[in-house]
């Protein structure tokens, strides 16, 4: 059953003033019936890895195996991937009926396997009461529903979803969200499912891809990713996190902002970065041993928490407070001074970037 | 207050505004229409019908027609295609050469491709025979015919093409469609409006061009040479019947298109996937073979006068030419400008369906275009010849009148790119009408401007049908030609086809540029 491993794959698109590298020495083992998330910023090459495994883009180098087999030699027909496009490419001349029996017709499939085909799959996407609405008359839902249902209706083991929600408006994109995990763990399905939002990411995935610029940053579970970051870059990108610079001063110290911090781990860079989620932040009103000074700078109402922006020097430092200590609220104004700290086992320690700045913008 | 003044002023640029387009519309009707449609008036004689010329002729041009038709599909759509989706830079290149069989004048592409198909000048000499390939009649009437309308299929059906979404194609690949299924279920249906579109104008044009048709015809006589000898033989009842047959037929054709046209539904056909692919396996070697059918059919044929020439270079006295160079030139300038200044406001009501009447006047315009040339000629003849007695101005007025249409066609359509929010956003700002005209519109529109002028007037350089209708002893620099064509005059003929060559060429450049000058940005 469908697996797929992608040993160093690169892809290069020739253009007028340089070469521009799509993809950079990839390699990734996806397995059976997982559903993973291909997550990255803006260009980095989600779209162009998704195409080179569905056949619709040749790789300049490396091996795309399906079930330990080369597929580099088959056609997109061949490799029988389903694919949703990102603006759905629902065919406009056909009804929501043919557009979806378009793949078995095609396909030569017997008049009841096609019937029964697409009598399930708009089932599952929930379009069984508009079989002859053409996609003009649906809303921007149905279609990418539609185009789903189009991408199930040939059996094709792996489903590949390129931005599939990123059209939708936030709540039917949240519906649909689970819809689609749902979906796919009831057939076994393999998917990959590009986006460029770390919360879907989060919530739909086993099994997150984060890339940047072409490379794999890192593979793993959301909670893996989420706790365990391997990169300034893989802690900014996914949830919100405080960066530090410091100087290592011995085996658990630090030198940071002229204070001397204990660190839980050993480390061996000379020049460290430090991440702490927001959640990890403690403030205090009053100073204390190792606190760090700032100002408040705003108090933000996010539901079940509050999001307090304290200016400090140059940086902005974010701390997440549960709504039910709401008592903190009263101690501070915005305005005030205001301390904060964090514990040594909820540091996140890498060797400081050259340029932190460089590597927090997107 | 004063806004009152602002207001009045504004009522009253409105009122001129309104008037200019009346006035416009009036002379689009009393001096365009009427006089193209003027012969339907003489409907009802049709003894002349019975003539066995005339079926004849009307069966040659009728099969001529369909045969350069069916042929354009088959080398065009895949043209069509080949040039807006292949990746190799050579073959979308290709895209500069198509227009040039399309504002060469078809005086001098009869003399080319005469030479290349009928002497052992051309075409003969590569395979190794003796004297010419193929023989004045009505093969090389249909070789000559596909050599000037393939150009408006491959635009027309490369126009729907970019219009059709790559991720379509990806898609029904995904599902498992071959390339064949894909291109019958999806592409052909998707892009049918401009196929029917480039099917009418080949149609059209096969049937109208009289010119060139002279030049390769032999003893066989198309509907539209009929009627230029059927004239000048002073039978005008034979010739007027033939003419408004002729409409008749275009605008019978014009209707067929246009019901055919936007109905947006399609049934799925049943698909045998292993045929279908054994069929797509065909698709492979098609680039090759279009690319060398459009060389070898297309292009040399057209370029075969400067060979020709070059072969036979001779030093010509060509005293003969300079007086109907002149007259060419001169009508063609006043036609451009006169035209230009018309088909502004006639577009514009179009574009902006001023009145509530656009799409009428819309309609009368398309018929203006695919009514057969020499047809209309007669019937610009019959009509102003009551009033004038001048032919210049006679030739003047025809030339004006079947050129108007290719004025109109590309300014309407920048109209309708120009959104309506850019007018009100000025007006609202408190300019006028022409200063609207001016500063916002003009500017947008230049483009289009530039190729409708370079359209008619290399139309109407290159025109012969109407102009044989309606000159008796004028003769424009095409007329002259078929003329020394025919009388064997055949170095003062080459040097007038290349004079018309190069400006044909000079002004492909210039429409090129203003081409890509425009081209939006494509995602
Ligand atoms: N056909 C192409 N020709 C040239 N360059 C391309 C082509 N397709 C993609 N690229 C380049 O490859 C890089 C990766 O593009 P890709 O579309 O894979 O990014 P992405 O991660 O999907 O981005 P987005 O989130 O914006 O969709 C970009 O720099 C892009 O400019
Ligand atoms: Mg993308």
């Amino acid at each position: 059953m469908p697996e797929i491993e992608i040993k160093n794959l690169g892809k290069c698109f020739p253009s007028v003033d340089k070469k521009v590298i799509a993809l950079d020495d990839i390699d990734l083992h996806i397995k059976q019936g997982e559903y993973n998330a291909l997550l990255g910023p803006s260009g980095c090459g989600k779209t162009t890895l998704l195409r080179c495994i569905a056949g619709l883009e040749n790789p300049t180098e490396g091996d795309i195996l399906f079930d330990g087999s080369s597929a580099l030699n088959m056609s997109v027909q061949q490799r029988h991937v389903g694919f949703v496009f990102q603006h759905f490419a629902v065919f406009p001349h056909l009804d929501v009926w043919q557009n979806v029996a378009y793949g078995p017709t095609v396909q030569g499939w017997s008049k009841a396997a096609i019937e029964d085909s697409v009598r399930s799959n708009l089932k599952r996407v929930g379009l069984s009461d508009r079989p002859h609405a053409m996609p003009d008359e649906l809303s921007g839902g149905m279609r990418q529903r539609l185009g789903l249902a189009r991408a199930l209706s040939t059996n094709s083991k792996i489903l590949l979803l390129d931005e599939p929600l990123s059209a939708l408006d936030a709540k039917i994109g949240e519906y649909l969200r689970y819809e689609l995990k749902r979906i796919a763990k009831k057939y076994g399905i393999t998917a990959i499912h590009v986006t460029h939002n770390q919360e879907e990411a989060m919530t739909i995935a086993d099994n997150i891809i984060l890339m940047r610029q072409g490379k794999v940053i890192q593979t793993g579970t959301p909670e893996e990713l989420y706790e365990k970051p391997n990169s300034v870059f893989a802690a900014n990108f996914i949830g919100k996190c405080n960066f530090f610079t410091g100087e290592r001063i011995s085996a658990h110290e630090v030198k940071c902002r002229d204070k001397i911090i204990a660190i839980a781990r050993h480390t061996g860079f000379s020049r460290i970065a430090i991440g702490v989620r927001p959640e990890k932040i403690h403030i205090e009103s009053k100073s204390g041993k190792n606190y760090f000074q700032g100002r408040l700078e705003s108090v933000n109402f996010m539901g079940h928490f509050y999001e307090y922006q304290i200016r400090s020097g140059e940086d902005l430092v974010w701390a997440y407070k549960q709504f039910k200590e709401d008592q903190l609220r009263k101690k501070f104004k915005v305005g005030d001074p205001i301390y904060f700290w964090f514990n040594p086992e909820d540091c996140f320690l890498w060797e400081a970037p050259e340029d932190m700045r460089k590597e927090l913008s997107l | 207050m004063s806004d009152t003044k602002s207001n009045h002023s504004f009522a009253w640029s409105k009122k001129a505004a309104h008037l200019g387009f009346l006035s416009s519309l009036l002379f689009f009707v009393v001096v365009i229409f009427i006089p193209a449609v003027y012969i339907l008036g003489y409907f009802g004689n049709f003894d002349a019908l019975l003539d066995p010329e005339i079926i004849r002729a009307l069966f040659l041009s009728l099969s001529i027609g369909l045969i350069v038709t069916i042929f354009n599909l088959i080398l065009g759509v895949p043209l069509a295609w080949m040039i807006v989706r292949s990746k190799n830079r050579f073959l979308k290149w290709l895209d500069n050469l198509i227009d040039l069989s399309l504002v060469m004048p078809t005086a001098a592409l009869g003399f080319s491709v005469y030479f290349y198909y009928g002497t052992n000048w051309g075409v003969a000499r590569l395979i190794g025979l003796e004297g010419g390939l193929v023989s004045q009649g009505p093969l090389l009437i249909i070789l000559l015919h596909i050599v000037f309308t393939l150009p408006y299929m491959v635009r027309s059906v490369s126009a729907a093409i970019m219009q059709l979404d790559v991720a379509y194609e990806e898609a029904a690949d995904s599902l498992g469609a071959s390339p064949f299924s894909f291109f019958r279920t999806i592409a052909l249906p998707l892009c049918r409006d401009g196929v029917i579109n480039g099917a009418v104008l080949s149609f059209t044009r096969s049937l109208s061009e009289t010119g060139a048709t002279m030049m390769v015809a032999g003893v066989f006589a198309t509907a539209p040479v009929l009627i230029v000898s059927l004239k000048d033989a002073d039978n005008f009842p034979a010739a007027a019947s033939l003419s408004i047959i002729l409409i008749l037929i275009a605008l019978l054709i014009l209707v067929l298109a246009r019901t055919a046209f936007g109905k947006k539904t399609f049934t799925l056909p049943t698909i045998r996937p292993d045929f279908e692919k054994k069929l797509s396996g065909l698709f492979s070697p098609r680039n090759f073979i279009v690319t060398f059918v459009y060389f070898a059919m297309i292009f040399l044929p057209t370029i075969f006068l400067v060979l020709y020439y070059f072969m036979n270079f001779k030093a010509v006295d060509i005293s003969a030419l300079t007086g109907s160079l002149l007259i060419s030139f001169a009508v063609a300038g006043i036609v451009t400008l006169f035209n230009a200044f018309l088909a502004l406001p006639i577009a514009y009501i179009i574009a902006r369906n001023r009145m509530g009447i656009g799409e009428i006047v819309e309609s009368l315009n398309e018929v203006i275009l695919i009514v057969p040339t020499s047809a209309l000629g007669l019937s610009l003849a019959l009509f102003w010849r009551q009033f004038l007695p001048w032919e210049i101005v006679i030739l003047i007025l025809a030339h004006l009148c079947f050129t108007f249409p290719l004025f109109v066609k590309p300014l309407v359509a920048a109209f309708r790119n120009i959104s309506t929010d850019q007018e009100d956003a000025a007006y609202s700002l408190g300019a006028g009408t022409v200063r609207i005209f001016r500063t916002v519109i003009l500017p947008q529109i230049k483009p289009a401007l530039i190729t409708g002028a370079i359209m008619v007037f290399m139309r109407s350089l290159s025109e012969t049908g109407a102009t044989l209708a309606v000159s008796q002893n004028i003769k424009t620099v095409s007329v002259l030609i078929v003329e020394l064509f025919k009388e064997n005059r055949l170095d003062e003929a080459a040097i007038a086809c290349l004079i018309l060559f190069s400006f044909s060429l000079v002004f492909l450049v210039i429409l090129k540029k203003t081409q890509t000058a425009r081209t939006v940005k494509r995602v």
